[in-house]
C-alpha cells in the first residue's frame, strides 16, 4: 500500500474507532437477525476487515452527510 | 367491519423483540384512532392466518414488523409472503421494516400485481442505547399513513426530513454510531410507486422478457404470458 494510502486508511480507522466508542459497551448492535454487544462490536472491528471497513465507510458517510445537510439548508 | 389494517409482528428472536414494541406502539396508534384492525402478533403471525386474512381483506393496508429477505417477509419463524404468495398484495398497500424485502418481493410485487410497497433495499440495523429514536424513525411513516395521509411519496418525503433530525438529534446527543446507522437505514428505504417505480429488470422467463421489450413495464402485469 502507498504511504498516502496508509495514512488516509489511518484516519479512517481511528474515525470508526471513536464513533464505536460512543455505544456503550453493555447496550445492543443489531444488524438483521445478529446481535452484538458494545463490547463485541469494539471487539469484531479489530478482527472482521470487512466489518471494519464498513463501519470506517458509516463514519464518513455520516459526516458527508451532515456537511451536505448543512450546505442545502445555508443556500 | 371491514379490516382496513392488518398487523403481522412474530416476536420469537432477540431482534423481534424490539421490532415487536415497535409495532405494538402503531397498533395502539391505530386502535385510538378508531380503525378497524386485524392483529397477528407472536405465534398468531403464521402463512396460514395471514394468507387467510388477506383473502378476507383485499383492501386492507398489510403491515409488518420484522425480519425479511430479498423474496420474502417472515412471520412466526417461517416466511408468510413470498413469490409463490404475493398475489395477495395486488393493488395493497404493503409497509414493511423487514430487510432486504424491497428487493426482489417488493420490485416483483409491485411490477406484477401493482402493490404500493415500502421496505428496505438493505439490512436494517440500530442501536440499543438509541430505541426511543429508533422507534420515532421507523414508525413515522406508517403513522402519517394512520394520520389519513395516502400518498406514500409525500409519506416517503415527510419521513426523510424527520429521519434528518432524529440523525441530528443523535448527534447533539453524542450517539453517533446509532446516528451513522439510521442514515443508513434512511438512504436504504424504498416506495414503490407509480411516482417511484423500481429500476427496470429481467426477468427469468424468455417470453416475458420479450413482451417486456414490446410493452415495456406493463408486460409485468400480464399474469402468465405463455
Amino acid at each position: 500500500m502507498r504511504e498516502r494510502d496508509k495514512k488516509i486508511a489511518k484516519a479512517a480507522i481511528k474515525a470508526a474507532k471513536e464513533m464505536l466508542r460512543t455505544l456503550p459497551d453493555d447496550q445492543n448492535l443489531v444488524m438483521g437477525r445478529e446481535v452484538l454487544t458494545g463490547k463485541e462490536v469494539k471487539k469484531k472491528f479489530e478482527v472482521d476487515d470487512d466489518f471494519a471497513a464498513k463501519t470506517a465507510e458509516q463514519i464518513l458517510k455520516l459526516k458527508l452527510d451532515t456537511l451536505v445537510r448543512k450546505k442545502h439548508d445555508d443556500e | 367491519m371491514a379490516a382496513e389494517f392488518i398487523f403481522i409482528a412474530p416476536r420469537f428472536d432477540k431482534a423481534t423483540e424490539y421490532s415487536f414494541a415497535w409495532c405494538q406502539a402503531v397498533e395502539k396508534y391505530a386502535i385510538d384512532k378508531g380503525y378497524d384492525v386485524i392483529i397477528l402478533n407472536k405465534e398468531q403471525a403464521t402463512r396460514t392466518r395471514v394468507e387467510e386474512e388477506l383473502r378476507g381483506w383485499p383492501d386492507a393496508c398489510l403491515i409488518h414488523y420484522d425480519h425479511g429477505d430479498v423474496d420474502r417477509i417472515y412471520g412466526d419463524g417461517e416466511p408468510v409472503i413470498d413469490l409463490d404468495n404475493n398475489v395477495l398484495l395486488t393493488k395493497r398497500e404493503c409497509f414493511s421494516m423487514s430487510c432486504l424485502s424491497a428487493k426482489t418481493l417488493g420490485v416483483d410485487s409491485y411490477h406484477r400485481y401493482h402493490t404500493t410497497f415500502w421496505g428496505s433495499w438493505e439490512v436494517i440495523s440500530f442501536t440499543t442505547d438509541a430505541l426511543d429514536e429508533f422507534q420515532r424513525a421507523m414508525n413515522f411513516g406508517i403513522k402519517l399513513r394512520l394520520d389519513g395521509v395516502t400518498d406514500w411519496n409525500i409519506i416517503m418525503e415527510k419521513t426523510l426530513e424527520n429521519d434528518n433530525d432524529i440523525i441530528d438529534e443523535l448527534i447533539r446527543k453524542g450517539k453517533i454510531f446509532a446516528a451513522a446507522l439510521l442514515r443508513q437505514d434512511r438512504d436504504a428505504r424504498r416506495v414503490w410507486t407509480d411516482k417511484t417505480p423500481p429500476p427496470d429488470q429481467n426477468s427469468k422467463c424468455f417470453w416475458r422478457n420479450l413482451l417486456l421489450t414490446l410493452f415495456g413495464n406493463r408486460a409485468w402485469r400480464i399474469s402468465k404470458p405463455f
